[in-house]
């Protein structure tokens, strides 16, 4: 096989490729007109916009999306807040080591040393008190000496005023 | 039609004769490299609504989509397919960012709408004389070269396309290289490959 005249049609024509070339011409592409339509290539928006300003877009998209996270975030920690401040304090017992200690009972043959290091690694992990339950309770300390000093000055007011009534009784009287 | 005369721009039908290599062997990368910029301005020109440069992008391509097409659909399809691959870049012309890689997209185009030329179309267009007249001088071809067609159809993909754009098309390999984006090595190796396997096929149905 001529390997030029395959590639390039040149050199020395191999005869086999030449039969093929003859037989299959009447396959061959036959010119035709074509039509180009009047109507104009149609216009994407997106080829309209520049790179540059869908990837300024697509961080405006995503620095709003982040403030949004963050302010669902906030406002959902802030109803938190408000609901345990609502909530009557439930006195739920709290799991002590001492406790945990003595469900461990003391296998035949085990130390009574060894048994206290098991209950110890053993034990549960204690649920630490919200900091912010630390916060309600101090706020709720002072709003309530807010409400006391203003029940106070209330019942000063009213006790003031009926003092005067009392006076304006007894002049009227007299 | 003279409405539709009125419409369109048609251009002049290309010549029958094949054209002579793109890119010769002594000198390809000069030509080549001019070559590609005109087709890069057309296709620019084409971006912009400029119908007379995508008529000439029409003239250098269609023997290449005419042999992608007739590579996968049924040959009574492929004129008509042509056509339809030519219309759908036309309209499609400006999501291609690369001017350059006109070549490659027009051959994938052209590979999909061959894929699926079942389906209905809806694009139509009007039968002129001319058309009418270079569809009824056509010879029918030899039972000998459809049984050759169909060997080179029934090759794997890479060997099959190649092969046809240089059989049937009469296009050389540096050609189908600058045509279909591939590189001359591909191109080389597709055709010394495919010729090959062809051969034994052909050898092979003779015994």
């Amino acid at each position: 096989m001529n390997d030029n005249y395959l590639w390039d049609k040149s050199g020395e024509p191999d005869e086999e490729i030449q039969h093929l070339e003859s037989l299959l011409s009447d396959f061959r592409y036959q010119p035709r007109p074509f039509v180009v339509p009047e109507e104009a290539p149609k216009k994407m928006i997106f080829s309209m916009l520049s790179m540059s300003t869908l990837r300024y877009g697509a961080i405006a998209a995503l620095a709003l999306l982040t403030l949004g996270i963050g302010l669902w975030y906030g406002l959902r920690s802030a109803n938190e807040v408000e609901q345990v401040v609502r909530q009557p304090q439930q006195s739920t017992p709290v799991p002590t080591v001492a406790a945990n200690n003595a469900e461990v009972k003391q296998a035949p043959g085990v130390t009574a040393l060894q048994t206290v290091k098991h209950a110890a690694i053993a034990r549960p992990i204690v649920r630490k008190p919200k900091v912010i339950k630390r916060a309600t309770d101090k706020q709720l300390e002072l709003e309530g000496e807010m409400a006391k000093e203003k029940v106070l000055y209330a019942l000063q007011l009213t006790s003031k005023q009926l003092d005067v009534i009392a006076r304006k009784i007894q002049t009227d009287t007299n | 039609m003279a409405l539709l005369a009125n419409n369109v721009f048609s251009i002049v039908p290309m010549q029958a004769e094949p054209k002579p290599p793109l890119a010769s062997s002594a000198a390809p990368f000069q030509s080549v490299s001019s070559e590609k910029l005109e087709e890069i301005r057309l296709v620019e020109a084409s971006r912009n609504g400029d119908r007379a440069a995508f008529a000439r992008l029409y003239e250098q391509y269609a023997r290449m989509v005419h042999g992608i097409v007739l590579a996968r659909a049924p040959r009574s399809e492929a004129d008509d397919l042509v056509q339809d691959v030519f219309f759908f870049a036309w309209r499609k012309i400006h999501t291609l960012r690369d001017a350059a890689a006109f070549g490659g997209w027009l051959g994938m185009i052209a590979r999909n709408r061959a894929m699926d030329y079942h389906r209905q179309k809806t694009d139509t267009e009007e039968l002129t004389e001319n058309m009418a007249d270079s569809i009824a001088e056509k010879p029918a071809p030899k039972a000998e070269a459809i049984a050759v067609l169909d060997t080179i159809r029934a090759l794997p993909e890479a060997y099959r396309e190649t092969l046809i754009l240089r059989l049937v098309e009469g296009m050389t390999g540096p050609e189908i290289s600058v045509r279909t984006g591939l590189t001359p090595e591909s191109v080389r190796v597709n055709l010394h490959r495919g010729m090959k396997m062809l051969r034994e096929r052909l050898n092979g149905f003779a015994a």
